[in-house]
Order: structure tokens, then sequence, then C-alpha cells
């Protein structure tokens, strides 16, 4: 047992590979926080606190703790304040959208009492409110700053109407303040403005819940946001709408197809088990293994004639495999977010083809590991996206890392996220071979279902 | 912030999870109870990170379960809850409002203070700078002297600063009695308010939900806990929990926790995995579970007292 | 053609055989017990087992099968709990300096059956095997002799704290290693060994 892996076990820190040090992997020391002057537009973050082992009955110890939770308690107190500057006013509609003038917002606070509490869903007849999403519960009558450049749906009157986890995160970084639906209107009966605004408490209970936003899928909503990235609900959102994505996107042309033909034409197992019958049975390709040697008894000059002839194990390719019946894709296994990179310019109106497709989970629900079949559906239900540019051509590690469909599932344990990024490789595809001088790339890399951290 | 909130403390119940949203509260299940949970909120002042979270703090369904058992807390349908909000009279409104704007008006004044101390520096830095200047025109040595003046006075200003936004960031007592006095030409900021307690009433204790459903880990978590350790939910180590010694604001965990049945077969590889993965983050790998079964005693509570707990280590050898 | 003959039996699978039980729990143990022997080099090795109990109705009854447990000396210490260490450093005690312990091993192999009730039951039964080996060593080992009359005043306090702390449970409580036989693709001889102890028992940060 004494090998090289224990020395690396023994010592991690003369381990070549470190691993990457996430400060949002731990409880931080709040007392860095307040270091930083947050007024300063900088986005310098703390260095990583020095912790203790185990509590010792030191005073100091005692003193720094105490520290600890006072910054904590301090920074955790700090208001949501809107300035004159910067104040974004929006509504609660708790019945989603409707539309200006023809029937008046439902302000009545018996009208509000009443329809929250029925169940079924207000009629939403307009023709102008195809677009806006059913789930909407939010609007903002005079939407400005750059704020809601990805985010909201506009109508005809210029209300920007907000889905349930874009409002809760606006309202959440401070950003936007949303009032209870008023019980008079200031404009009908001159009076006073008697709108309360929404505690973020109001806003959590309200929203999480509503439209298909389950906590774990807020998490995964905001903890992306806060980084950046631009976040727009997919097709696999709802329960019921799976298919749109599938005639959507998947289906790529076959001019896909390279020169390396595939063995097998069939799908999945049953595929491979057909073409493993058909190459027992087909006279021709094989014929001499049936009576004499593999690579039958012509004279070979090359070996790459050699390594041909044995490669009888059908393998399977997720270029020609058909696509997968829709239904395969079980909850939570559907991709739920599509993800853009803060860098990526994105258009509400136009979104560009999502960099990201992620799925939610949430150990609490799910504990154990997705089996083959879910995750193979789940896979194939994400367009086809081939390893291509020039490095990834040099690259076969990088080939095989990024794969020929690629997933992200984000794993929710009680409000820690987890990405887990999960990729069709294609071995296969790969004839070490035909190489000259072997693969090359970094050695590290490729399995089968190779998953890997997501920066 | 040694305060005690009334009790019990009412957690909200939302979509099947369990959230504190009052910073009292969590600092007093903190340094009373020893229940951390997990912040999942965005944080006001510095909202473009994920390294330090703010409110909601999630309670994991044990946490909500175990501060229930000790009366310290209880469960509110709050979705229910909020309902009440289209109940308010208007002149419950009215005072609310009212309060906000006084509170609003505090926060207006504190940030002009803010500025004109900050206005204040500038100017003192100018016309430090300026008599910088002059000196290095008289002569090099002074100038050097004026050096050593210009850093002594950076050290107290920029503490002068922090005290200014230390005192934004405290939470006043003297705010919300404080009257609206102030002068006409500042407008009160609007303020979204972290809670909805006030306006609503405290919920009665007729309408709390029954004590939260816990996994059969339960006994285990409760056991740690009643040694003194805090627990936090261990996806990050592949495991059920993580075991600190103390806060974790200020320690390091000790031990990587999973559950299991009294007769439930141990797969040898996963004490393998664990013990080996813990031995290599410095940690130790700790399983355990409790010897009743829910059908053999009358309470989670009595299972808890029969918990036996192991901890392993990669020996070395 | 040169005829084939049947290379001899491995020194490991003629050691196993001479133990003529053909019980899968023996042949763990005869495993374990020559990896001990040979590889890591530990002496007055012995064997032991934990009856099995037909009754399961009781939480610590024995579980249906038979326990069997190993003991002997390693030629270093394996484990040193953390505040022990601690103590040994302040006080200037070298490992050297203290007399070798009897260590037990509980000899497991992949897919065997394992539960919590088994391990409670090896750590329950485990203080009547250690009385049995401290009568059968009989003091023989005895306490090393120290020439430094220093030294054997330190040595007679730590065996002192030694004695007070395996009451309290500072130093931790009873230890024992799982050794566990990797069985694999028909096993490749690999037998990985943790400490387990009763309890909480804060980790050794080296």
């Amino acid at each position: 047992m004494a090998d090289a892996d224990d020395d690396v076990l023994k010592n991690p820190a003369n381990a070549s590979v470190q691993p990457e040090v996430d400060l949002s992997d731990e409880t931080q020391d709040f007392r860095f926080l307040n270091n930083l002057n947050i007024y300063a537009d900088s986005g310098s973050l703390p260095r990583r606190g020095e912790k203790d082992f185990e509590p010792n009955p030191t005073e100091h110890q005692t003193g720094v703790l105490s520290e600890s939770r006072k910054a904590m308690h301090i920074a955790l107190s700090f208001p949501r304040l809107h300035g004159s500057k910067s104040h974004v006013i929006a509504f609660y509609a708790p019945d989603g959208y409707f539309p200006l003038a023809e029937v008046s917002p439902p302000k009545a606070p018996q009208h509000t009492e009443k329809s929250t509490e029925s169940p079924e869903k207000p009629v939403r007849p307009t023709p102008r409110s195809a677009n806006i999403n059913p789930d909407v519960c939010v609007y903002v009558p005079n939407p400005k700053g750059t704020l809601f450049k990805s985010v909201g749906q506009s109508d005809r009157w210029n209300r920007l109407w907000l889905l349930p986890e874009e409002a809760l995160y606006l309202i959440e970084r401070g950003s936007l303040d949303i009032r209870w639906p008023s019980p008079t209107d200031p404009a009908v009966t001159g009076q006073d403005d008697l709108s309360i605004p929404m505690s973020l408490q109001a806003a959590y209970a309200s929203f999480v819940g509503h439209g298909g936003l389950t906590l774990e899928r807020y998490s995964v909503y905001t903890g992306l946001k806060r980084l950046g990235y631009t976040l727009a609900r997919a097709p696999g959102w709802c329960d019921e709408a799976e298919q749109q994505e599938n005639e959507h996107e998947t289906s790529p042309s076959s001019s896909v197809h390279e020169n390396v033909k595939p063995m097998l034409r069939g799908a999945g197992l049953a595929g491979i088990l057909g073409s493993f019958f058909n190459w027992l049975h087909d006279p021709h390709s094989t014929a001499s293994t049936t009576t004499g040697p593999m690579i039958g008894t012509g004279i070979h000059r090359h070996y790459m004639d050699v390594y041909r002839k044995l490669a009888i194990i059908p393998w399977y390719d997720p270029v020609t495999a058909p696509p997968s019946n829709p239904s395969d894709i079980t909850a939570p296994f559907r991709v739920v977010f599509h993800v853009w990179k803060p860098s990526t310019p994105f258009k509400k109106s136009a979104p560009p083809t999502p960099e990201f497709r992620v799925a939610v989970l949430s150990t609490r629900d799910q504990a154990s590991m997705p089996t083959m079949t879910q995750l193979g559906a789940l896979l194939e239900s994400t367009p086809l996206d081939p390893p291509s540019g020039e490095k990834m051509e040099r690259m076969m590690y990088m080939r095989l890392r990024h794969g020929y469909r690629h997933v992200i599932l984000a794993v929710v344990d009680q409000g820690v996220v987890s990405y887990l990024r999960v990729a069709d490789s294609a071995f296969g595809k790969e004839k070490l071979y035909e190489n000259q001088g072997g693969p090359r790339g970094p050695k590290r890399g490729g399995r089968g279902q190779q998953k890997s951290r997501k920066r | 912030m040694d305060s005690q909130p009334e009790l019990p403390i009412p957690i909200s119940y939302v979509s099947g999870r369990y959230l504190l949203h009052s910073i009292e509260a969590v600092t007093y299940l903190r340094r009373e109870h020893h229940i951390c949970g997990v912040l999942i909120g965005t944080l006001p002042q510095i909202p473009q990170q994920n390294v330090f979270l703010g409110l909601p703090l999630e309670l994991m369904p044990e946490e909500a379960r175990l501060l229930v058992d000790k009366d310290v807390a209880c469960i509110v349908d709050e979705a229910k809850a909020q309902k009440g909000m289209n109940n308010l009279l208007e002149e419950d409104r009215r005072r609310y409002l009212r309060e906000l704007e006084a509170e609003g008006l505090h926060y207006t004044r504190l940030q002009v203070d803010l500025k004109d101390s900050k206005r204040e520096q500038t100017m003192k830095k100018l016309e430090e700078k300026k008599a910088k200047a002059g000196a290095k025109a008289k002569a090099v040595a002074a100038a050097a002297a004026a050096q050593t003046q210009t850093s002594e006075g950076a050290a107290p200003k920029s503490s002068m600063k922090d005290a200014a936004v230390v005192d934004l960031f405290a939470p006043d007592d003297t705010r919300s009695s404080s009257p609206a006095t102030s002068t006409p030409s500042q407008s009160a900021m609007a303020i979204t308010p972290a809670t909805s307690y006030p306006p609503l009433p405290t919920p009665p204790s007729s309408t709390h939900l029954a004590a939260p459903a816990v996994p059969p880990s339960y006994p285990l978590f409760a056991h740690l806990h009643s040694r003194g350790y805090f627990l936090s939910p261990g996806l990050r180590f592949g495991c059920q929990y993580m075991a600190y010694p103390g806060d974790p604001l200020r320690f390091h965990s000790h031990f990587l926790v999973v559950s299991y049945d009294w007769d439930q077969n141990i797969d040898l590889m996963d004490l393998i995995v664990g013990g080996r993965l813990g031995t290599g983050v410095k940690k130790g790998f700790l399983i355990g579970g409790a010897q009743r079964t829910i059908d053999e005693v009358d309470s989670e509570a009595d299972r808890v007292d029969t918990v036996r707990a192991f901890s392993l280590e990669w020996a070395g050898m | 053609m040169a005829q084939t003959t049947r290379p001899n039996a491995s020194a490991i699978t003629s050691h196993m055989s001479t133990n003529n039980d053909s019980a899968p729990h023996i042949a763990t143990a005869a495993q374990v017990q020559h990896n001990l022997q040979h590889q890591h080099l530990w002496t007055s090795l012995t064997s032991y087992t934990i009856p099995a109990n037909t009754t399961q109705t009781e939480p610590l009854n024995a579980p249906k099968e038979p326990i069997p447990l190993i003991s002997g000396y390693p030629p270093h210490r394996v484990y040193t709990h953390p505040d022990e260490q601690l103590y040994m450093l302040e006080n200037k005690i070298k490992e050297d300096d203290l007399q070798p312990e009897r260590m037990f091993v509980v000899p497991t192999t992949q897919g065997q059956s394992w539960s919590l009730r088994h391990m409670a039951v090896v750590f329950d039964k485990l203080p009547e095997f250690v009385e049995q080996a401290r009568e059968q060593d009989g003091g023989s080992l005895g306490v090393k002799a120290a020439d430094d009359p220093e030294k054997r005043e330190q040595l007679a306090r730590y065996y002192a704290k030694k004695e007070e702390v395996s009451r309290t449970g500072e130093w931790g409580s009873q230890r024992l290693l799982l050794a566990m036989i990797d069985k694999g693709m028909g096993g490749d001889g690999t037998v990985a060994y943790y400490v387990v102890q009763e309890g909480e028992v804060k980790p050794r940060q080296n």
C-alpha cells in the first residue's frame, strides 16, 4: 500500500494537482467583509481568513469569535435602501399579467384576496398577452437602468413583466422596490398612495413556489446571476413542455458526419447487440475471422491495417445515434436553465445559442446518482455540439473532455450548490493508431462520462 | 446583538423549505443553539459575488426540527401568513408607512453626513497636497517631513470613514422612535424591509405547522449537536453533514458524517472512500446511527440517546 | 514440447490452505494475518473469533455470522492521538521510549456484510480480548529500562497520565484497525487499513 499515491495523501501540498481554492466553499469570516470599503466600486474580495483547529479556553479565541459574529450581524443587517436616483418601483401582480386600461388591475383588496386563494388562474384572453409568460408576477411600470437588459418582458404599455426568480433576485440585491397592490388607486381617488413595500420575507413567500420556481432553482439562478452570468428559463422548466426543445434544437444536419464510418447504426444497447450479431453473420467484412486469424492471412504492410481489422467491438457514436424519445426525460433530469457567460452579448429579443444548459437537482429529493438512462436521456435532450476549433482539432484530450453533447448538473444540498459538467465523449471516434507519435495534449482527461468541475 | 428574540421564533415554511429572515433570530440561534443554517441571499452592499452571502438563512429540516422540539422555534406557513397583507386596516397601513418614512429619513441623514465627512476629507487632502507641494518648493528636507505627516494623516482618515460606514450598518435602536423632524429638503429613502413583522402581527400558535419531517439520519444529527458540534450540509465532501468543533466562522470541520441504520449493510468500499477522502483533507470520517428504530421508542428524541458513532482515519500503512 | 507443470502455490495460498477451515471469515483472517506478518512485520500475532448469534432481536446482540479478530505488535506505533502527541512533544518523549502496544485488527473483505451492529459488537467485546492478550503477554515486554533517572520519571508520569486519560477518553477511546481486502477482479493482495475509534475522536492534523 506504500505507493506514490500515499505520498500525495500524506503531503497534499506536494501533490502536483492542487485543488482549486474556492472561497465560497467554506463559511467565511465576516470580519474580512467589513474590512472592505463597500462604497468603493472595486470588486476585490477579502483574503481567506485563518481558522483554528478546535476551541480552546483562551480569551483571545472567544474575543475573535465574538468579533466575527458581530461583523456578521452587522453585514447581514445592511438595509436595502433606494436613493431617489436609482429608485425603481414595481408592483406585485399575484394573478399574473393583465392588460392596462381595458381591465383595471386587481387593486381592490377583496378582489386580490379572492383570486389569490382560488387555485384556477384567471383567463387571459388578450392576444397581446400571448407572448407574456403566464408565470410573471411583478411588473415595473417605468423600467429604467441597465438592470433590465437581460430580464423581463415588455408589454404594449411599456410595462416590464418579471418572472418570480427575476423579481426575487432584483429585490434581494436591493435594486427593486416592489409594492403590494394598493387598496386605493391614487390616480383615481386622488388619495395618498398606500401601497406598502414588500419585504424580502414576503417576496420569498410569494415568489418561491410560484410558477415552478423551487428554492433550489432559485439558488442556482441567483448564484450564477451574482457572478454575472445571463440566465433564461429553458423549455424543460415546466413539467408539461418537453417536446418543444427537441423539435427545436436536436436533429442537427447529418453533414456533421465525418469520413470515419461508425460500425453501428442502431441506437443504444440494442443497437450495439444488433451490430454485434451482424458482425457475426456478415460474410463479407469478417469472413476470415470465422475460419482463420482475425486479421486475415494476407500480408500486412502497415500496422494501421492490422489495428483496423482488430477494431471489432461496436461503439456508440453520439453523432449518428438517433434522437431519443422525449418522454425519457424525467424530472429532475431536464434542462431548466439556459446560461450565457458574462462576456457574451445578450439580446432579450433574440437570445444567442445557450452556452450552458443546466439541470437542477436537490439532494433531499434525489439522493442517488442518476442512472445511465436518466443521464443519457438528459444529454440527448441537448443539441449536438461537436468539438470544434483549432485547439480541439489538435488536442485529443480536449475533444474527449468537451464531448459531443454536454450538460451541467447543479446539485443543491440545503442551499449549498455544486456544479458538475457531464459530457458525452466519443472514444470510438479517436483512432489512437492513426495518430502519428501517439496522443497529444495534457496528460489528464477523459473518462467515459467525464465529470469535471465547472470553473 | 446579544438580545434574545421573543420565543418561539417563527421559521418560515416556504415551498417545502425552512427559512429565517430576521437577523436577530439568526444571530441568537447561532450563539445560543449552535444552529448555523446556510445563508442563501444576496448581500445588497456587495451583490456581485458568492463568497459572502446574506439573509435569508436556509435551515435543514433537521435544524428546524431540533429547534421545534426544544420549543425554541415554531413553523409558520409563510405564504399563507403573508396574505394577511391584504387585510391590513387603512390605519395600520398609514402607521407602518409613517414608520418606514422615519427610518428612511434617518438613512438619508446618515448618508448626507457621510457625504459631508467625505467632502471634508477630500478638502483636507487637497490642502495637505498643496502644503506638501509648497514645502517641496521650499526645501527637500521639509518635504520628507510632510511625507510622514501625510501618511499619519491617512490612517485616522480611513478609520474615521470606516466608523461612519459601520455606523450606517449598525442597527440603530433609536431610528424607529426618531421623529420625522428633518429639513424639508431631504426626502426619505425608500426601504425594502427584511421582514413583514411588523406590519403583520405575530402568527398565533393555532396557525403553527407540525414539526418538520426528518430523514433517517436525524438521530445522529441530534446526537452530534447535543455533543456541542455545529453541523452543516455535507454536499461539498460527498457526505451527509460536516461536523465542526465550534462555530464554522472560526473553526475548520473535524468530521465528514454519514448515518446508517443499525442493521443497514455498509459497503466497506464506502468506508474506504470516506476514510481516505477525510484523511486527505485532515478530517475524520464519522459513521453512526441509532440502535432503536422509531417503532421501538416513543419519539425521535428517545432514539438520540441510543446513537453510537465511530470515527475512521486512514491508518497510513 | 516441454511438459506443462503446475506452478507451486503462492506463499499466501499455501498459508491459507494450511488453515483447514473453509469458513470465509477464517480465510479472510488468514490473509490479513499473513499481510500483517510479512508486509508490515507485526509480531506476536494471535487470532480470535467473536461467535455468531442467531437471535438478533436486541440491538447489541452479535450478528448472524462470526467475526474474526487478530492482535499483534506493530513495529511502530500505528496511531497517536493528537493530544497525546502534543503531550509527548511537550515532555520530550519519543515513540522509541515507549513500550509497544498490542493492536487489534478486524479483518474484512470487500462484499461481505458489515453494519453498525458489527462495529458495535466488536468494540463491546474488545475489552475481553485485550484482557486475554494481557494475560498471555504476561508483562514479558515490560517497561523499557531507561538509564536516565529524569527520563524514567518522565515516562512514569506519561504512563500515569495515560492511565488517567483511558478513563476520561481524553486521548481517544478504544481503537482498532479495520483491515479490508480487495477482492475486486480477483483481488491483488492489497489490504487497506483504517483506524476506527469509538465515538467522536478528532482527526490527526499531520
